[in-house]
């Protein structure tokens, strides 16, 4: 429902549709019989917003309960914050067009750190106090999840809540609390010292945070019944884990315009950089009658000509050619397509390549990560240059002429030679393409190679190691682009300073959070976009406050600090993340979960279970 | 296959889909309504839809017009039904039947134009609109192009303005306008605001356009 004066801005904006809701299968409920209003945000534009799995799934979820109405909201790009300021037009979510502050429940994902500024950004487009503080009601009440709230640090003055780990099952305790506290007319306080007893909880507000003298952390003591720790949770059961049977489907194209199916939680590969490949543990599989049953239904419902299947590596899914003799059953009779992302070099069997043969060709990506066997050793990417070539052999072979290489710079026990490797890991594959005799005639290869910068996370073997500096990054950019010598290998990296203010705040603590502030107060949001990233405005915040960007970038941390993070449980031992932080620095792998297990400690959320073992 | 033409309303919140995204849209409520499309017979197979005249994002249209090709037998009133039952709110079809026209032979569109305005304003705007629209040139300046070069055009809107009847009322007036279109000269009602408010050198609050009918040549509804 668009109130009168947004219909009147409407024609100002750029893509409009962004901000009318109306989208086939979104969710209209009658205000009078809803006990709670819950306001999903997405703390970016509509159409990376509308690409987010995570954010479709808790939709249904809470809509799918009779006394709560879950709507939609997303940052409003530059061009309208502009007229809604202008015009004195609150923030409002899609559904209703009712602003926030009427909400009971305002929920951010936080899927990555350049978001963070987009946060606070919202709260003061709604006339919500950005300060949890500051906000003294019980309603609306301010939580965050997703990967990043695995070190909710530096969002800690804004947030009141968050819940680290798997929001499926934990949204729906937190909504009854709430209902419960909103009905006694309880305060806030009372509502969060309750709150912080569900398993899976985490009040900031509730713990006091001590600092030695040289900048790190002494103590994080909880006030109160707070738990020392705070548990993520998880769905054990993942096969019968609630998944939506309704897409809300956008008018405008977003980024991932499809029906996404996960096939499974979790990865079995532990490449040591990767922290989604350690959040999201244990192994949990959806079987393949499941996934195939909710493919069929959300093609139905919404419309769309297009399928994708969802995990870390998807090839890695045990059921993964039943599956998809399953779905080209009647795919390819309803002319929908199958696609297939993170498909991983060292599995891509022949039997693979000729299903996919059925499919409609896309890109082809692959993620060597480094150059030299030695340093994909060190990150425990295990595969080898001679399973690249055999891969992008395989794939000249069956027609392809491009291939797109991942790569990341300033990966821990670095040399310029492993810089130099990529250019020639990328030569070895375009000549590869021409010792093909049967390569299509006239066309040539392009190989794209992106290197984006290495940033250190949490709960990962090198949440210990110093980020590179920005110079050495720029130098270590210099160096592959001397290296590579053909026009047909097309080089790309990311911004240094953007990957610098991510490490920042990935391994950030609560010091942070005033930084955070006055950065936004300077004008700074939609940093993970290069044309409206300010670094200037983000090196005077740091000035002003006295925190420097490379005691948390570039510093070494020991085994024994206490890190920011310490008292959030993801339930992976921390001997286990030492282990291999020191197999690392001696370039030794460690086999896949499948294999071997490598005894993480994952297992005992879902109490000893893990699918990788059986 | 057979073809079938879908004659459809897009009002309300559905005048902020764009062209382009109607397109997409119109193939998705196919697929959920399970009308048995015809596919192309090309490299990327892709149903067969086509439009008989975009409309301008913003722009109400209770006359909105789109071919398709079916296989099979499913008859005029299924397809309706089942179309009502796949569209997004705003998107109305209110009628499915064969082709009797082809697109090529529009040349005209009516247009209802809703200015509101503040009320110490209107009776200036409405006897200045009357007065502009009576004379001999109103012209703007629009974008297009010269082969492949963007090149501002002067088009004097008079010229492509068949028929008007201009109204008052306490929040401002009504034009209904009949201007040329189809596929040689099509002219955004969008582009007469945007001349009125120039020459009376008022902004109005709010505009509101819908295209009511289209029109051959003879003056006959477009069917």
């Amino acid at each position: 429902m668009l109130s009168k004066q947004v219909e009147k801005i409407l024609p100002l904006v750029q893509k409009p549709a962004r901000y009318t809701g109306g989208e086939l299968n979104s969710v209209i409920k009658d205000k009078d019989t809803i006990k709670l209003r819950y306001a999903f945000c997405f703390p970016d534009t509509y159409e990376i917003g509308m690409s987010h799995l995570g954010m479709k799934i808790l939709y249904s979820l809470v809509n799918e309960r009779d006394d709560a109405w879950c709507e939609r909201v997303f940052a409003p790009w530059i061009d309208m914050e502009e007229q809604m300021r202008k015009n004195n037009i609150p923030l409002y979510a899609l559904e209703s067009g009712d602003e926030l502050s009427k909400f009971d429940v305002i929920g951010f994902t936080m899927q990555y750190e350049l978001s963070y500024t987009n946060v606070l950004n919202m709260l003061d487009l709604a006339n919500l106090p950005v300060l949890a503080k500051d906000r003294t009601s019980l309603t609306p009440i301010i939580i965050a999840g997703g990967p990043c709230v695995c070190n909710p640090e530096p969002l800690a003055d804004f947030i009141d809540i968050f819940l680290p780990g798997e929001g499926e099952e934990v949204t729906n305790d937190l909504l009854d609390l709430l209902k419960e506290h909103k009905e006694k007319g309880s305060t806030k306080q009372e509502f969060l010292q309750a709150a912080c007893k569900i398993e899976g909880v985490y009040v900031p507000s509730l713990y006091d945070v001590n600092y030695n003298e040289d900048g790190t952390i002494k103590q994080v003591q909880p006030k109160g019944d707070a738990p020392q720790k705070v548990k993520k949770r998880i769905i054990k059961d993942f096969n019968n884990v609630y998944y939506p049977t309704h897409f809300v489907v956008p008018f405008i194209e977003t980024v991932h315009d499809r029906v996404v199916e996960e096939i499974f939680r979790g990865c079995i590969r532990g490449c040591r950089f990767c922290q989604a490949g350690f959040l999201y543990r244990p192994i949990r599989e959806k079987s393949a009658q499941t996934a195939n049953d909710q493919c069929k239904t959300l093609c139905k419902t919404s419309g769309y000509d297009e399928v994708s299947l969802c995990s870390l590596s998807t090839s890695d899914y045990t059921q993964l050619s039943e599956l998809l003799d399953d779905m080209l059953d009647w795919t390819k009779e309803e002319m929908i397509n199958v696609s297939l992302p993170s498909l991983r070099i060292d599995n891509f069997s022949d039997e693979l390549v000729e299903k996919l043969k059925l499919i409609r060709r896309s890109g082809l990506t692959f993620a060597p990560e480094a150059g030299t066997q030695r340093l994909r050793d060190a990150i425990n990417k295990n595969i080898t240059e001679e399973e690249v070539l055999k891969t992008c052999k395989k794939a000249f072979e069956g027609g392809w002429t491009g291939v797109k290489l991942y790569f990341m710079l300033g990966l821990p026990t670095e040399t310029m030679e492993d810089v130099a490797g990529i250019a020639e890991l990328a030569q070895k594959v375009v000549d590869e393409f021409y010792r093909n005799p049967n390569k299509p005639k006239g066309k040539g290869v392009t190989v794209s190679v992106s290197a984006s910068s290495f940033v250190p996370k949490p709960f990962t073997p090198f949440q210990w190691e110093p980020q590179d500096t920005g110079e050495m990054l720029h130098e270590k950019q210099h160096q592959l682009q001397q290296s590579v010598s053909t026009r047909k290998i097309n080089l790309s990296w990311h911004e240094v300073n953007t990957s610098l203010l991510e490490g920042v705040f990935a391994r950030g603590d609560r010091k942070l959070c005033k930084v955070l502030y006055l950065a936004w107060q300077k004008g700074c949001k939609f940093d993970g976009w290069d044309d409206q990233f300010h670094f200037d405005l983000w090196q005077q915040a740091f000035e002003e406050c006295s925190v420097s960007p490379a005691f948390y970038a570039n510093r070494k941390r020991e085994f024994d600090e206490i890190l920011p993070w310490d008292h959030m449980d993801y339930a992976i031992d921390k001997s286990f993340l030492i282990r291999e932080n020191e197999k690392a620095h001696s370039a030794v792998t460690t086999p896949h979960c499948r294999q071997k297990c490598a005894g993480c400690g994952t297992n005992k959320l879902s109490g000893g279970k893990c699918d990788a073992i059986g | 296959m057979r073809l079938v033409r879908i004659r459809f309303e897009k009002t309300g919140q559905a005048k902020y889909i764009s062209h382009l995204d109607l397109t997409r849209c119109m193939s998705r409520a196919m697929k959920r309504a399970q009308i048995p499309m015809w596919y192309t017979e090309g490299f990327n197979p892709h149903p067969y839809m086509t439009f008989a005249l975009p409309l301008s994002l913003g722009t109400e249209s209770l006359c909105e017009s789109m071919d398709i090709k079916i296989e099979g037998d499913m008859q005029n009133d299924e397809i309706k039904e089942r179309l009502e039952q796949a569209m997004p709110v705003g998107i109305n079809v209110y009628c499915v039947n064969e082709a009797k026209m082809d697109a090529s032979e529009i040349v005209s569109a009516e247009y209802d134009i809703l200015l509101e305005l503040e009320s110490s304003e209107v009776s200036n705007f409405f006897f200045s609109t009357q007065a502009l629209l009576g004379s001999e040139e109103l012209v703007v300046e629009k974008l297009g192009k010269k082969g492949r070069q963007k090149v501002l055009k002067q088009i004097n809107l008079i010229e492509h303005i068949n028929r008007y009847e201009v109204t008052q009322n306490d929040n401002g007036i009504k034009t209904t306008v009949l201007l040329s279109a189809g596929n040689n000269v099509n002219i955004n009602p969008s582009l007469l605001v945007e001349a009125l408010s120039r020459e009376i050198k008022t902004q109005p609050q709010a505009v509101d356009i819908t295209r009511k009918n289209l029109q051959t040549k003879s003056g006959e509804l477009f069917l």
